[in-house]
């Protein structure tokens, strides 16, 4: 760093900005054709990510009713929902507890089927192949409807553990037992969290486990102590990825049990998609939809802060070496 | 030379690209024009111009149904371009659910259909919000009851013309009753008589099975209960909250005693019914006797279980219960290029003998008395069904109401899920009433 500041360096800085000048001017369209080359997501990204974005947090301040053009009344509509609506709360306390639950049991799952995939077996790509699909087409209409056939009173599942003599419920029209189904159906989706695992799984040197091995570790010691800790980077991402999707649930939950029963599965992108649509009240929902987001921020900069004390960098462990 | 060589292949490269979002929009902007007809309403730019001279129109028309329905329309909208080519049709149907979430979102893009398939329940609400066109001129209505040509009103204007006779009754099935030995529902009986059936058909059934529907969601049949009670509806005209305590006590408890006799399906059965569906419909399944059915669903009734299946009055009290109602309308999206050829359709659509000879009742009993009277010999069992349910309510019928704006929520929504919470038994009747009161304060 300190080198820079002696004369000989910064002469040499000069002309190597002065060259750098030069090459700009002779290649000045290198720049336009980046822009060129990126303009497919940039576009895509301007007019359907960035616009709609502006244009509902305007609408967040207004009573726009979808039909109607919008009239400005400030922050009412935020205010409406902190004091005065029980949905607002049911709803996000659902969605938080269906996070909770889901997001951890994902993980684990991904990551338990991405060991038994990093095994040297013959015929293993077809195995990924098999393991990968449902994930595929998991957030599919169809397989939300087989879902919804499997789990009600004369499914599937009750034929199954009525084999067994047990007298099975209607797993989703039960307000004890709907929301653990929709929980069910999105671990069962393991499958993208589970291929970055994979890739993870593989970063790590197989040095470490010769050596530990060597040494007399366990398996169930190596687990803990050089999987987990050399995985924690690829852990953070998977969590951090898997936390902000699973708070905008909606699909499934719209399909199987339209929030019902007795709004057990009432997710808060639901409660959103019914004050917009159902009752045409827009601007509503445009302030509910920029809550959910700060909502989603802030758990995000919770997870992001308490990295520090779980992720292991390796890279930061030879520097501090 | 390398260099340039390399540019060439970057600009090359640029080119398919851009060439790529180039045919994206313009694939788009084809589908755009083959939707809704050019922009330009003098059509210069619109289109072919056929033999004749008449400008080639393509209407975009949107409703929900049952397969029958569907099946019924499309056969009836070909016979309408065989007599008129310059017309063609974009038809767009699904079944009730999420028919609206799809209205909405396409009326605010400006995009919504030519010509819309209409519910009483939600005509205040599009009407209000100048969606729809004014239909007082231009389609021949004399020949309609005047009292159902004014069901398409709101605030004087005509914004919906009525497809169909409707009265609320019920569907019972009449095998099954019959095969248990239990004399039928007879019209104009009573809610006396209605509980009393339910309870005698399940001494008979025992434990393989239900009687009644859980109507605890229902507000409108609670709606006609309070009214056939005399209390009238449970909002006013003017959008004031007006449930009987008393009277709402009395139902909501019924329907719980009758619940832990097993004469109503527990919840969690209760919730899968899905109306007229042949795998979830708790009627065709077997699963309950009767249940609440309009009479313009009777041919898709008797699909289920042809010649099985019979319709009865509303059960009524001192006063009398049921509706007559228009089944459902067609309206005309405000954005609309084809005022005219729209109107033109409608009005061939209720009064030409041709068409509803093939619609048949499926949107409800025609609208014009002289193609009634001589379609009536040629119809179906189911058809007679129907009619015979309109001309048994008519007598009794309550006036039918529609919701002012807001209050369709407070049904399908708010209600419903109170409702539920009793169901499941998570609250008393008594702490869902405090709810139901506090969430109507909402909409007054």
């Amino acid at each position: 760093m300190n080198a820079q500041h002696s004369p000989a360096s910064q002469a040499e800085t000069r002309r190597a900005r002065q060259s750098f000048r030069s090459k700009i001017k002779e290649r000045w369209e290198s720049p336009v054709a980046g822009y060129l080359f990126i303009s497919p997501w940039l576009i895509g990204f301007l007019v359907l990510t960035l616009w709609p974005m502006i244009l509902s947090a305007y609408y967040s301040f207004t009573d726009y009713s979808l039909l109607e053009a919008p009239n400005w009344i400030g922050t009412k509509n935020y205010s409406l929902i902190f004091t005065n609506d029980s949905l607002f709360a049911q709803s996000l306390k659902v969605t938080l507890l269906f996070v909770v639950l889901s997001v951890p049991l994902k993980l684990i799952s991904a990551l338990l089927v991405a060991m038994l995939l990093n095994k040297d077996i013959k015929g293993m790509s077809t195995y990924r192949l098999f393991i990968y699909f449902p994930s595929l087409i998991g957030t599919s209409i169809a397989v939300a409807i087989l879902w919804r056939n499997m789990f009600g009173a004369d499914g599937f599942i009750n034929q199954i553990i009525g084999f067994f003599g047990i007298q099975g419920i209607s797993w989703i029209n039960n307000p004890e037992t709907a929301l653990s189904t929709l929980v069910i159906l999105v671990v069962w989706q393991f499958g993208s969290s589970m291929v970055i695992f994979l890739a993870g799984l593989k970063q790590i040197s197989r040095d470490l486990y010769e050596a530990s091995s060597v040494d007399g570790a366990s398996k169930l010691k190596q687990f803990f102590n050089i999987t987990l800790p050399m995985l924690s980077p690829i852990i953070l991402f998977n969590l951090v990825l898997q936390t902000i999707n699973s708070f905008q649930m909606f699909t499934q939950a719209f399909i199987i049990t339209q929030g019902g029963p007795v709004n057990s599965t009432y997710m808060y992108a639901l409660y959103l998609y019914d004050r917009a649509f159902g009752r045409l009240q827009m601007g509503y929902a445009s302030s509910l939809a920029w809550i959910l987001l700060i909502i989603i921020g802030i758990a995000t900069a919770i997870i992001f802060l308490s990295s520090r004390y779980w992720v292991f960098y390796e890279h930061e462990r030879k520097g501090k070496a | 030379m390398m260099k340039r060589k390399a540019s060439w292949l970057m600009m090359l490269t640029v080119i398919v690209m851009l060439s790529l979002i180039v045919s994206a929009c313009s694939g788009g902007g084809s589908i755009n024009t083959g939707n809704s007809g050019s922009s330009d309403s003098s059509g210069s730019s619109g289109g072919n111009v056929n033999g004749s001279g008449e400008q080639a129109v393509k209407l975009r028309i949107l409703w929900w149904g049952s397969q029958q329905r569907h099946d019924a329309t499309m056969e009836a909208l070909k016979l309408y371009t065989e007599q008129n080519p310059h017309v063609t049709f974009e038809p767009e149907f699904s079944g009730w659910d999420g028919y609206w979430d799809k209205l909405s979102t396409q009326s605010a893009a400006k995009n919504a259909p030519d010509i819309i398939q209409m519910d009483s329940a939600y005509l205040a609400e599009y009407a209000s919000r100048n969606q729809l066109l004014d239909l007082s001129s231009g389609i021949d209505t004399s020949k309609m009851d005047q009292a159902l040509v004014d069901t398409g009103k709101y605030q004087d204007k005509l914004y919906a013309i009525s497809l169909g006779n409707n009265a609320f009754g019920m569907a019972y099935n009449k095998e099954a009753v019959e095969k248990l030995g239990l004399t039928p529902p007879q019209t104009g009986w009573t809610w006396e008589d209605y509980w009393a059936f339910g309870r005698e058909a399940k001494a008979k059934i025992g434990d393989g099975g239900y009687v009644l529907m859980d109507m605890s969601r229902d507000i409108d049949v609670y709606g006609l209960y309070q009214m056939s009670k005399g209390k009238g509806y449970y909002v006013t005209d003017d959008g004031k909250f007006n449930m009987d305590w008393e009277t709402w006590m009395e139902w909501i408890t019924t329907i719980g005693e009758l619940r832990e006799e097993g004469v109503i399906p527990p919840a969690d059965v209760q919730v899968t019914d899905k109306e007229l569906d042949p795998n979830l419909d708790l009627l065709a399944k077997g699963t309950v006797l009767i249940r609440q059915l309009h009479a313009a669903q009777a041919t898709a009734l008797d699909n289920l279980n042809p010649g099985g299946m019979a319709l009865v009055t509303m059960p009524r009290g001192d006063e009398g219960s049921g509706w007559l109602k228009s089944s459902m309308f067609w309206s005309v999206s405000a954005n609309t290029q084809y005022e005219e050829e729209s109107k033109k359709f409608i009005d061939w659509f209720i009064n030409s003998e041709e068409a509803n000879a093939i619609l048949g009742t499926t949107r409800g009993v025609p609208v014009n008395n002289e193609v009634l009277a001589a379609m009536e010999p040629n119809m179906s069992e189911a058809d007679k069904m129907g009619v015979e349910l309109i001309r048994e309510t008519a007598p009794i019928a309550q006036p039918f109401k529609t919701e002012p704006k807001g209050w369709p929520n407070f049904r399908n929504k708010d209600y419903r899920m109170i409702a539920e919470k009793i169901m499941y038994k998570q609250i008393t009747p008594e702490q869902a009433w405090e709810e139901i009161v506090s969430k109507s304060k909402e909409y007054e």
